[in-house]
């Protein structure tokens, strides 16, 4: 910026604060396997945008990797309160609730992953999962399914 | 040299030539397991396999008592049903099917973690 514009307008770009991007940050460093700084980084850009719910489910999938399961789960849920129809929400959420022994909520939230058919082809893998996981959890041969 | 010794060799050569197919009890010279349609097994999901067991003139025995055996601790296998189990999230594990003492190949599956997570 030349002089004479910072003159007339006041503006000065270099003293602007640049935002950083912590969501790649955080994706970047999930990569690289480091992932309690992936948590920090993503937390910082939950910080910047509260509402950004794929920033909630990414936090919760990198909380559930590092075995901090009802931190992950809160963020599915507050996720799920801000757009109900998250498919990826609701599918971590099912697996993380059936691995703390609550099979009626996770056979509800794979009820849910499944009412929402998803277009892409790759996603075969996790809709066959989902299916033979519910149909476990029906049938009561899952561990921990017998109340469901 | 005496031609009987040599005479006597080729007719034992080919005599274990025209020898009889191994066959089980139950006429079964061959057994094949039809190979399903991808031989990758998630953890914790199953694949059916089935088999048809041959006699000497190709037909199917349908009776045959075909069972299932894994020689491996990463999969699990109905012995009846040949019902295969994935147990392990990696590395791969073998089935093979029988009948009495007759084997089949062994099948090989490529073990792969349930996916626990979506990402957005």
């Amino acid at each position: 910026m030349s002089w004479w514009k910072r003159i007339l307008t006041g503006d000065d770009e270099t003293l602007a604060p640049r935002r950083l991007d912590y969501l790649n940050e955080g994706l970047a460093l999930e990569r690289q396997g480091d992932l309690e700084a992936a948590v920090t980084s993503y937390q910082l850009a939950l910080r910047d945008e509260p509402h950004n719910t794929k920033v909630l489910q990414y936090i919760a999938i990198a909380l559930s990797k590092t075995g901090r399961q009802e931190e992950a789960i809160r963020h599915y849920r507050r996720a799920l309160e801000l757009d109900e129809g998250l498919v990826g929400a609701h599918y971590g959420l099912a697996f993380l609730l059936l691995r703390r022994g609550d099979p009626d909520r996770a056979a509800e939230h794979l009820r849910q992953f499944l009412a929402r058919p998803l277009r892409d082809p790759e996603m075969a893998r996790w809709v066959d999962h989902a299916r033979a996981t519910l149909s476990g959890l029906e049938q009561g041969s899952l561990p921990g399914s017998e109340s469901a | 040299m005496s031609v009987r010794p040599v005479v006597a060799a080729l007719v034992g050569v080919l005599m274990a030539g025209c020898a009889d197919l191994p066959t089980t009890g139950d006429g079964v010279v061959e057994l094949r397991v039809e190979l399903p349609a991808s031989t990758t097994l998630v953890q914790g999901e199953t694949i059916q396999l089935s088999a048809l067991a041959y006699d000497r003139t190709g037909a199917v025995v349908t009776d045959a008592p075909i069972t299932w055996s894994t020689p491996d601790t990463t999969v699990s296998v109905d012995a009846e049903l040949g019902v295969v189990t994935g147990l392990a999230e990696s590395g791969s594990g073998r089935v093979q099917a029988a009948v009495g003492t007759l084997r089949s190949n062994l099948i090989t599956f490529t073990l792969q973690p349930a996916p626990s997570e979506l990402r957005p």
